[in-house]
């Protein structure tokens, strides 16, 4: 333009335009100021409002104290400001601005306006729109509250290039604004700080918002959830300063004379522990006194402190630096972000150490095994035994129908929602009642049927979804929900159901096989059918169930499940019954359970009943192929119950209910044995029928029918089922399940219930094996039924949909629904964990009929009455106790779990699980019991509830050990060059050498470094030797390597040298063939000596590989106390005798 | 133009064969006094140099310096090609890019002929001085194996301990100490069993053994392998490639002691 080469000075309005370019960039200094206005301004609430990702307009409302009238034409104007007066005052400022440029660069480059409003003028606002020059254009009264509410639209209009630019960019933008404003939302206490977006069409959506908490850590949990926290540490460094002795200062700070030289460093950072940290180093914020800035210096010191700890990740950083303002200088680059530290070396040299300091504190946490929630499930059980308990007693000890007690359980829940009460007998004879009156009422056997034919679905279902195990839980959940919601809705749905199963029915007519039936009938047929009317409903339950297993499960465990189920069905058809009148009540159910809960087997019976529920939705469509005969049956059934339970009304429920399941099971086992094992089955339980029976009947075909998943599912409901009683019913189950039976369980009711269960166990194998793969050993059952799960979930989802259907035509008792759904979860959780649980497989090793018989005996004689089946609640307990406690009253504090070094000394070794694992106690205070590991059921509870069992990797903690220890002493070897190698290196590489000659040397490179000056730089190093180990073979790469990384590390303080790569692994190859393999054997004083080294290590937890070397089990506390609690309700035994005499000749039956 | 023939091909394929392991790729100098290799292995902790002399070959011609750049491991495969009493010759042009082997059966007339791509190698050559051995052992070279390959099974380091008495390698390693002395013997029926241990003054130097086992790949190349040892200058291991020509071809290996605290 001047092309004649004077000099003139650049008239104003293109000065103005330069400049504003030069101060707003791009939509992130536009969000930048003015939210530092709006904080400026002293607001509490903020809300920043974008349209269009910015591109329309970004307006940013606060309620700060507004602009007073006299200020209005200076706003807009070139370096105006209120918040700097003289250039002095730059070292005292506390406002996040100072230039005066900000608002007349908007001006300049966008159209901007404001609303404004002083406390004084209240609902009287202002709107001010400018010129590009920044010179007031006009105001005008609007409406408003106090505050200032900015606009600005259209950014960039007037520079096309860069506006083309940012809407190319626009997505990288957005990006980096919503970066900017989470750090203001993060560091900004009591501010309501609120980011919304709207985009051109479509809804407006918040970002995130803040609450002005009062503190960071909730600002961070807002900005980036309660899960990034979880993983931070609180971290607040003093660093003291002394100022060097001439800091070249501008400002007349100086003045100020007793300068404050504590540096106070606040925020969170990422727990040093391996998967703590991010895999990005994106969320590293760093503050000065609240700014937010970028201080490259200060983010590698905290990233090569943290790497040092967990050298695969990125810590999320959320520092604020405070300090005396005359310590730095903000006046650096326009957008401040860049701060000038004073004496910067010597504040991160203090850093670093505060930072290691702070770090070597942290005692790691592990997080709290899961299993718990397995726990849970089986205390929830619990709560429901309870309920069921007392009409269940009989069925504790029949212990194994799992299945049915679901069923039964939700039977109870129904009951218990009515009577809202724990007497089962009052529970029952309601139950009874209802299901008489339900039987009168339905006079028509279609409506019995489909509640029966709704029963065997849900049986099926469960059984299918306990096959299943976790996975179908969580459909079983969602199904237990819809079919808690449903069953009451029951009858219309019924007679849908009904006219689907006959549908089903026919099918499965057609398809049953004869071999099948054999097998299958004998339990399924032998409930439904001995009750009373059911030769044609055990016809039809026999032909669903080889229909079933024909087609669907193909695998006999789906057909005792189907026997079951049906089983399961005629009492749930009872149930249903009863539920459909008392289903409503079973929300109520639901809130008895959480009582039981914290037992750990509430919820799990709770998901269990929902499951079946579910199941039996599901079944539907699996009911179109099997369900046909189920119905006629179920409807047979459901009278029958209905029979018993009004026998058991009119008498005592308990007593009654006892005598009938006894009976019914010898007449399960007779029919079992007899070509109709079905038949058999399902008269003794339709004899229970009897509420109380008829959760007995159901876990005992449970428990027939599914071997080890059932089991479980049985002594889960057994649990719910019989809430006192029932918990030592439910511990027998669990016993038998895990092959515990010996144990105190067998003493009592328990006892006998646990006999039984093995014996049905040995018997449904025989059953089983002649239809399909011999399910007699609980652990075989229970892969099957997995190996089944898939098909059994395909079901379940059909199962899913037909349930929707369901549940929309129906509604749903919502409080029901809700909790079965928690519970169902928990349950959920809690089941995958059991089934990974070791605990379920050494149980599978041991099961043996005699041996367990036989411990059981000698226990019973060892063991007073009471505790036996304390004990063998215990072990339900033991395994979901602690997580059902935890859940319920300290779940917060169980789920990370502090362990220090220290605790490594005072762990008490319990002994070698499967060859590779040390188990180990820390005991809180109080001796704890040392025998949870190896599946011991009797674990002597100790009072103190805070001993804690982990789980030791014996090779990967003795690697790290030996790791350690050769990181620590070995000095590498080093092997002479023939002839010293003249390095070619910048200068700097060669600075670094020279610097840290001593590190090499230690990490076996020797290096000449030639200070006469004769050899020209680059040139002046010469490597005399290389490192030197047995397989390893160094170069040149790895002194790079190495030179790299102390380059990367300066601080020479570092408390440990960096090692190349190679020479790690290389000891961590060297430290992992050196250790105990996994698979080895150990002596007592081995394991010690493993546990012991780890409270010496650096770093314990984690081998050099990366596994980590411990996780925590479980809590002993809870588990005891069940035992405990179990014990007291153990009294209840009888019981639980009575129904082991049945199990043994049933068993003998069997044999027979 | 360089034109060399050798009696049996047995001698550059054992040759090869010893230093394939230490060197991947090197150069063969070839000037009018022979044939001479010079390379050290990838972390310059050893260093082979060979010379074939004029009179190790039946027919030598070299008009000018020839650098041979050839991969060994392809040299190998080459070499796997001839018998053991070949007649090899080796042709190459001046500025050559291939390297011609010609395998002669002194049986038939079986005549094979392969051309090896060679490469451009960027070697430094060494000088290497003529030094005064503190010690020089001349012993077997098969007895000089044995002690490497026992003691290897003990450490990954051994110890050359030479003094008036005899010469003691010895190795401490993590699962024991062993030890090998050697006294100076003579054999009159069989010289190539002597043992002869010239000392000037007592040495002990450690050396990988790695690197050792190493060099006693050629101990086929001869009976009798010389070991010299001086303090601060690296262990040097001779084999004699020139038979009883009286011819001065040799195969050396150089290693550097090791330094530092043993284990």
């Amino acid at each position: 333009m001047a092309s004649d080469g004077t000099i003139k000075a650049i008239d104003r309005s293109t000065v103005h335009q330069i400049q504003s370019g030069q101060v707003i960039v791009d939509l992130c200094s536009v969000a930048k100021e003015l939210v530092e206005n709006a904080i400026d301004a002293g607001s509490t609430t903020i809300d920043v409002r974008f349209k269009n990702q910015g591109l329309d307009s970004i307006e940013v409302q606060d309620n700060g104290a507004g602009i007073s009238p006299a200020n209005y034409a200076a706003i807009g104007l070139k370096h105006y400001t209120s918040k700097l007066s003289t250039y002095d005052d730059l070292s005292r400022l506390q406002t996040f601005g100072f230039r005066g440029e900000a608002l007349s660069s908007l001006c300049a480059l966008s159209h901007f306006s404001i609303v404004t409003c002083t406390q004084q003028e209240a609902p009287r606002a202002t709107k001010l729109e400018f010129e590009t020059s920044g010179k007031l254009k006009s105001t005008a009264v609007v409406s408003g509250q106090k505050g200032t509410t900015v606009l600005v639209e259209d950014l960039f209009r007037n520079l096309p290039v860069r506006r083309r630019e940012l809407e190319r960019n626009i997505k990288r933008e957005w990006g980096k604004v919503i970066g900017l404003l989470n750090q203001y939302a993060c560091v900004q206490t009591g501010l309501k700080f609120t980011v919304s977006q709207q985009p051109t069409k479509g809804k407006r959506m918040v970002l995130f918002s803040t609450k002005g908490n009062a503190t960071t850590r909730d600002n961070i949990i807002n900005v980036f959830g309660v899960k990034t926290m979880s993983a931070l540490i609180t971290m607040d460094l003093k660093l003291d300063l002394t100022p060097t002795a001439g800091p070249v200062k501008k400002g007349t700070a100086r003045d100020e004379g007793g300068t404050t030289t504590e540096i106070r460093v606040r925020g969170h950072v990422s727990r040093p522990t391996h998967g703590e940290g991010r895999q990005t180093p994106d969320r590293q914020m760093f503050y000065v006194n609240g700014r937010p800035c970028g201080l490259p210096q200060f983010a590698k010191v905290f990233n090569e402190v943290y790497r040092s700890y967990n050298s695969s990740q990125s810590p999320f950083i959320f520092t604020d630096i405070q300090l005396d303002t005359h310590l730095y200088d903000v006046n650096v680059s326009p957008d401040k972000r860049s701060i000038l530290l004073h004496d910067q070396g010597q504040m991160l040299d203090n850093l670093r150490e505060s930072l290691i300091e702070l770090f070597e504190t942290q005692d790691v946490t592990i997080p709290v095994a899961q299993t718990p929630s397995q726990m849970h499930t089986p205390f929830k059980k619990p709560g429901n035994t309870q309920l069921d308990t007392a009409a269940s007693t009989t069925l504790g000890s029949i212990g194994g129908t799992n299945p049915r007690s679901q069923h039964t359980r939700a039977t109870t829940r129904s009951r218990r929602t009515d009577d809202d009460d724990d007497d089962v007998s009052h529970d029952l004879s309601q139950v009874a009642g209802e299901e008489e009156e339900e039987e009168e009422e339905e006079e028509e056997e279609e409506e019995e049927v489909q509640e029966q034919e709704r029963e065997r679905r849900e049986d099926e279902v469960e059984d299918e979804g306990e096959r299943r195990t976790q996975p179908r839980i969580s459909r079983q959940r969602s199904n237990l929900a819809s079919s808690a919601s449903a069953k009451p809705k029951g009858a219309a749905l019924l007679s849908d159901w009904l006219e689907r199963k006959s549908d089903l029915r026919k099918q499965s007519g057609a398809t049953t096989v004869v071999s099948h039936r054999g097998n299958q009938v004998p339990t399924s047929s032998g409930k439904p059918r001995l009750p009373d009317e059911d030769t044609e409903a055990q016809g039809m339950h026999e032909e669903e169930d080889s229909s079933r297993q024909d087609g669907r499960y193909g695998s006999t465990d789906r057909a005792t499940e189907n026997e079951n189920a049906s089983a399961i069905d005629d009492t749930l058809a009872q149930d249903v019954d009863d539920e459909m009148e008392m289903e409503v009540d079973e929300p109520p159910v639901s809130a008895i359970r959480p009582p039981t809960q914290p037992s750990g087997l509430g919820p799990r019976s709770l998901t269990r009943s929902l499951k079946r529920s579910t199941q039996e939705m599901a079944t539907i469509t699996i009911g179109d192929h099997c369900v046909t005969g189920a119905i006629g049956s179920s409807s047979k059934r459901p009278k029958v119950a209905a029979e018993s339970n009004m026998s058991n009304s009119t008498t005592l429920a308990m007593a009654g209910k006892r005598v009938v399941s006894l009976p019914s099971f010898g007449g399960r086992l007779s029919q079992m044995f007899s070509a109709s094992a079905r038949a058999g089955d399902g008269p003794v339980e339709g004899l229970d029928v009897t509420t109380k029976d008829v959760e007995v009947s159901f876990q005992e075909e449970e428990e027939e029918d599914d071997d080890g998943d059932e089991e479980e599912e049985e002594e889960e409901s057994l649990f719910v089922s019989q809430p006192e009683d029932g918990d030592d019913h439910v511990g027998d189950e669990v016993r038998e399940e895990d092959g515990h039976l010996p144990n105190p369980e067998s003493q009592d009711g328990a006892e006998s219930g646990s006999h039984p269960h093995g014996n049905h166990g040995d018997a449904r194998g025989p059953l089983e094996s002649c239809g399909h793969s011999p399910d007699g050993v609980p652990g075989d059952d229970d892969e099957d039924e997995y190996v089944d799960e898939d098909e059994d979930e395909k079901k379940a989802r059909e199962d899913k949909k037909v349930q929707e259907l369901i549940d929309t035509a129906e509604v749903k008792p919502s409080v029901s629904t809700e909790d079965s759904e928690k519970r169902s979860q928990m349950l959920l959780k809690g089941r995958i964990k059991r089934k990974d649980m070791t605990l379920g497989l050494v149980q599978r090793l041991k099961t043996h009929e005699g041996a367990i018989r036989g411990l059981t005996r000698t226990l019973a004689k060892h063991f007073p009455p009471p505790s036996p089946p304390s004990s063998s609640s215990t072990q339900r307990r033991g395994e979901g106790g602690p997580s059902g406690r935890l859940d319920a009253d300290d779940a917060e504090e169980k789920l990370a779990l502090k362990i220090s070094k220290s605790d490594f000394a005072k762990m008490k070794i319990i002994g070698q699980f499967n060859l590779g694992f040390v188990l180990a106690v820390r005991e809180a205070t109080a001796t704890a019991t040392s025998a949870q590991d190896d599946d011991n059921p009797f674990e002597t509870a100790s009072p103190n509830n805070d001993d804690e069992l982990f789980i030791i990797d014996q090779h990967a903690s003795d690697e790290k050990f030996n790791f350690e220890r050769l990181q620590s002493t070995t000095t590498v070897q080093s092997q002479r060059l023939v002839q010293p190698k003249t390095l070619e290196l910048t200068a700097v590489e060669e600075e670094i050498i020279i610097e840290h000659a001593a590190a090499l040397q230690k990490n076996g490179f020797d290096v000449a470094v030639d200070q006469t000056g004769d050899r020209p730089v680059g040139a002046r190093c010469q490597l005399l030797s290389l490192p030197l180990s047995r397989e390893t073979t160094f170069s040149l790469a790895d002194l790079e390597e190495l030179i790299f990384l102390l380059g990367d590390n300066p601080s020479s303080s570092a408390t440990t040298i960096p090692r190349p790569s190679k020479v790690r692994k290389m000891f961590a190859m060297r430290a992992c063939r050196s250790s105990v393999m996994i698979g080895k054997a150990l002596s007592g004083r081995q394991m010690e000596k493993i546990v012991r080294h780890m409270g010496e290590m650096e770093k314990p937890w984690n081998c050099p590989h990366g596994r980590p070397t411990m996780r925590h089990l479980c809590g002993l506390s809870a588990w005891e106390e069940r035992a405990w609690a179990e014990g007291d309700g153990a009294s209840a035994g009888g019981v639980g005798r009575g129904g082991k005499t049945d199990w043994a000749g049933w068993v003998k039956g069997k044999k027979g | 133009m360089l034109q060399a023939e050798l009696e049996r091909a047995d001698l550059l394929k054992k040759v090869v064969d010893a230093i394939k392991d230490l060197v991947q790729d090197c150069n063969f100098d070839c000037n009018d006094s022979g044939l001479a290799l010079q390379a050290m292995d990838n972390s310059h902790v050893a260093l082979v140099s060979m010379l074939l002399q004029v009179e190790s070959f039946a027919t030598y011609r070299c008009d000018r310096n020839i650098a041979l750049g050839v991969n060994l491991t392809s040299l190998t495969k080459v070499l796997r090609a001839a018998q053991a009493d070949d007649r090899l010759t080796l042709k190459a042009e001046d500025a050559p890019d291939v390297l011609n082997l010609l395998f002669e059966s002194s049986e038939n007339d079986r005549i094979s002929e392969y051309d090896l791509k060679l490469m451009d190698i960027d070697q430094e050559h060494l000088g290497i001085p003529d030094t005064e051995y503190a010690a020089t052992i001349t012993m077997p070279s098969s007895e000089f194996k044995r002690i490497t390959t026992d003691l290897m099974a003990m450490s990954e380091s051994v110890t050359i301990e030479a003094s008036k008495d005899g010469v003691k390698f010895s190795a401490m390693g993590d699962i024991g100490n062993g030890s090998v002395s050697l006294r100076q013997h003579t054999n009159v029926e069989k010289e190539d069993e002597n043992v002869s241990i010239q000392l000037v003054e007592p040495v002990s130097l450690t050396f990988s053994l790695k690197y050792l086992v190493n060099f006693c790949k050629a101990a086929g190349l001869s009976s009798v392998v010389k070991v010299c040892l001086s303090n601060e200058v690296p262990l040097l291991v001779e084999y004699n490639l020139s038979g009883k020509k009286g011819a001065h071809s040799y195969l050396r290996f150089y290693l550097a002691p090791k330094i530092g605290d043993e284990e």
